[in-house]
């Protein structure tokens, strides 16, 4: 447990040194607002603009932005795993009487938990200056609900994603794949020809979530009548918490795999 | 000629493998829709041409945006009578060639089979290579700008996949005033007014250009470097 412990406050205090865990958050939110000021149609976010509630501002015009992050922090942390080894590290800390589990749990959380900071920072933010702005204390609600049921899953599933790649393939091979990965079970259309993860229990734009906790108009659900429609199921309080569960259970997963292969390729 | 194949061989099978499996992936894809789905051809060249436009030019960029910084003793790479930075480049030729070989073989074959002209938005065959070659090389110069910048792949990567994305998802507001539609680097596959395509063509090339220099500039003094670690 001290292992857990001591590995995963050393991960998240390194990984708060680097520049990249907060690039990665300020650039793709410098994006999203140029997005905002470009797009001057009633169709852009432009319409957020004389939007009073603050479950609109904090759920779905974020929601524009929050999808993105999974991929940023995928990339950012692809190298945590393999470095350990590479820097000749792996081989010291395996003399230590500490669980090679207990290390490797221990640096995951830690560098999910480091990726977790920049962005609550930011939702924070985003909540106070709507709360002075429009004087909606609700808008810290929000923020926090938001933050928690869809960010927190997408970076504990990025992070076990990262976790896994680069032991099977090559770090830059992994970062150009994890966009690609991104794209088909995020970014695609529902009605696009090719089976794709999109409006799934398993999208990474948390939709059965989205749709069903936070009523959002984002949010892509039920059967489309195209291929994977065994994923789409109709939006109930139940698919929505199923939809949590897989996601969770499928970084979990993720994780076991890395430990499986890491505990292999290291005797 | 000994030098290049080092440089090829340095570079990695990452950086030869990543811009091959984009193209076999989307060749899949539209190979799916060819036989799968009975679609008409239209979709699937769009597939094609999206693969020279979207996909090979990201490769390109993650590629130039891991050159730097990924070198285990950079110190003894900077004691060589040759630059750094000449090295850096002759590795971003290797990168960016391999990629447009594959887009060169990619159009070629869709030109002699008839796919190239079954999207009928689809450009000259000649002309149209600018199709793949204006976005890999201004994805190449931001990889390689970004990467003489912060010496750290992983920053790199992430400024060319933000970029790319976000060129991907603003399609709409990018087209309402002519200098962004001058930057949009998807003006053939997402459209643009029709007669600015050349002149974003001509933009991207440029910028492209502007940025590798630029990034050039930025590694004569590579020993900024040393302070960075190696990945």
């Amino acid at each position: 447990m001290t292992a857990l412990a001591a590995t995963a406050r050393y991960e998240l205090r390194m990984q708060l040194r680097k520049p990249a865990i907060w690039i990665a958050t300020g650039l793709p939110f410098a994006l999203y607002a140029l997005f905002a000021v470009l797009g001057d149609d009633p169709t852009g976010l432009q319409r957020y603009h004389y939007e009073t509630s603050p479950k609109v501002w904090m759920v779905d015009a974020l929601g524009w932005f929050t999808p993105v992050l999974p991929m940023v922090f995928g990339i950012v942390l692809a190298d945590r795993l393999v470095r350990d080894r590479k820097l000749g590290v792996a081989e010291l800390l395996d003399i230590t009487p500490t669980s090679r589990t207990a290390r490797l749990v221990g640096k995951y959380l830690g560098a999910c938990a480091a990726t977790a900071v920049p962005v609550a920072l930011l939702y924070l933010g985003v909540a106070v200056a709507f709360m002075v702005w429009r004087d909606r204390p609700a808008a810290l609600r929000w923020g926090l609900a938001t933050f928690t049921v869809i960010v927190l899953p997408l970076l504990l599933l990025a992070g076990s994603l990262s976790f896994l790649g680069p032991r099977l393939m090559p770090t830059p091979l992994f970062r150009v794949l994890i966009i690609g990965i991104w794209f088909w079970a995020g970014a695609t259309e529902v009605e696009s020809e090719f089976p794709s993860f999109a409006g799934t229990l398993l999208s990474l734009t948390m939709d059965y979530p989205l749709g069903v906790f936070f009523a959002s108009p984002n949010a892509t659900t039920g059967p489309a009548g195209v291929a994977l429609d065994f994923l789409r199921p109709q939006p109930t309080t139940g698919t929505a918490v199923l939809s949590l569960a897989l996601i969770l259970g499928l970084a979990a997963a993720i994780l076991g795999a890395a430990r499986a292969l890491n505990a292999r390729t290291s005797e | 000629m000994s030098l290049w194949r080092h440089e090829v061989r340095r570079a990695g099978w990452a950086a030869l493998l990543t811009p091959m499996a984009a193209a076999v992936g989307l060749v899949l894809v539209a190979a799916d829709g060819a036989i799968r789905l009975d679609q008409p051809n239209r979709g699937t060249a769009l597939v094609l041409q999206s693969l020279l436009e979207l996909a090979l030019p990201l490769a390109a960029g993650m590629g130039a945006a891991n050159l730097v910084g990924r070198d285990p003793v950079v110190e003894l790479q900077l004691t060589l009578p040759t630059a750094y930075r000449t090295t850096i480049l002759r590795r971003l030729a290797v990168t960016a060639g391999w990629v447009a070989l594959i887009a060169l073989t990619t159009a070629t074959s869709m030109v002699a089979s008839g796919w190239w002209h079954r999207w009928p938005e689809a450009h000259p065959a000649v002309a149209g290579q600018l199709t793949w070659l204006a976005p890999t090389l201004c994805l190449c110069g931001l990889g390689l700008l970004a990467g003489a910048l912060s010496g750290s792949p992983a920053v790199a990567s992430i400024v060319v996949a933000c970029v790319w994305v976000f060129e991907y998802a603003a399609m709409g507001p990018m087209q309402q005033q002519r200098w962004s539609r001058l930057l949009y680097l998807f003006a053939t596959t997402r459209g643009t007014v029709e007669a600015d395509w050349t002149a974003n063509r001509l933009t991207l090339l440029a910028a492209g250009a502007a940025m590798t220099s630029a990034g050039w500039l930025l590694l004569r003094r590579p020993s900024r470097l040393l302070t960075k670690e190696a990945e």
